[in-house]
């Protein structure tokens, strides 16, 4: 496929990004990072989940919605691709967008987690 | 509004030029169909569009094909006296589809489509060059 996991493969699970991120994320639980809850979700906000009013969210909640809608909108665009390939009646261009679509999720994320991940390994290697 | 809005958007009008090229297609295939299952020479068909809203929001999500319209105007007699559908001065009713107008028709659909997919590339294009702030 076009879309590319060079930042997910970093991480153990290389097939499933969800797999991937759960790894990821318990390495951040282990530091207690929490989101601030007024800071506006950047990814699609409708593969965020609602949140209510004094309820926190860990930022590895926040992350984990995030790459479940890129998951699935990777998943989308493949099911075009597939049945485009099997002869539907699907038009090409909607398989295309798709596919663009879930490329630029997919590099949207990773940009957001190595972006994370600097930052985190910036503070570890501060001289105490 | 998401920000892959803009995909949808494109993809609405990518399916509306297609669905126009089809009934431009129809119109040459049948620029000479002087019998029609309703009777009478085929008329010509062209697609009508409607803006999409999301009636939610009351946001613009694009276009839609509501349905054809038939043209009505009569075609051009011809004479053509050993034609089976020629009246009895020999005079056959054409269809009204005129083959220059198609293809003027077919060339707006190509440039159309190509600046829909011309803006979608802009919106991938900006969605990548966002992830180069502060780099």
């Amino acid at each position: 496929m076009l879309v590319n996991y060079h930042q997910l493969n970093a991480l153990p699970g290389r097939n499933d990004p969800l797999a991937a991120f759960n790894e990821f994320e318990d390495k951040f639980a282990q530091f207690g990072m929490q989101a601030n809850p007024e800071f506006p979700t950047a990814l699609d906000p409708s593969a965020m989940s609602v949140m209510n009013p004094g309820e926190t969210r860990g930022f590895g909640d926040v992350l984990k919605d995030a790459i479940q809608g890129v998951s699935d909108s990777h998943h989308h665009s493949l099911e075009l691709a597939t049945n485009f390939s099997l002869g539907q009646p699907i038009d090409p261009h909607q398989v295309m967008l798709s596919v663009a679509q879930a490329e630029t999720k997919v590099h949207l994320t990773s940009a957001v987690t190595t972006r994370v991940a600097q930052g985190y390994q910036t503070l570890m290697n501060m001289q105490i | 509004m998401g920000i892959y809005n803009v995909f949808d958007v494109s993809a609405s009008a990518l399916t509306a030029n297609r669905f126009w090229l089809e009934s431009i297609s129809n119109n040459m295939a049948n620029s000479a169909a002087t019998r029609t299952p309703e009777g009478g020479p085929y008329q010509r068909q062209m697609p009508v569009f409607q803006t999409l809203l999301d009636e939610a929001t009351g946001q613009l999500k694009g276009v839609q094909v509501v349905g054809t319209h038939k043209d009505d105007t009569p075609g051009p007699l011809v004479y053509k006296p050993g034609h089976p559908d020629a009246d009895p001065n020999g005079f056959v009713r054409m269809p009204n589809v005129n083959v220059v107008t198609e293809m003027v028709d077919m060339i707006s659909v190509q440039r159309a489509y190509d600046s829909n997919v011309t803006i979608a590339n802009a919106a991938k294009n900006m969605h990548q060059k966002s992830l180069e702030i502060g780099r």
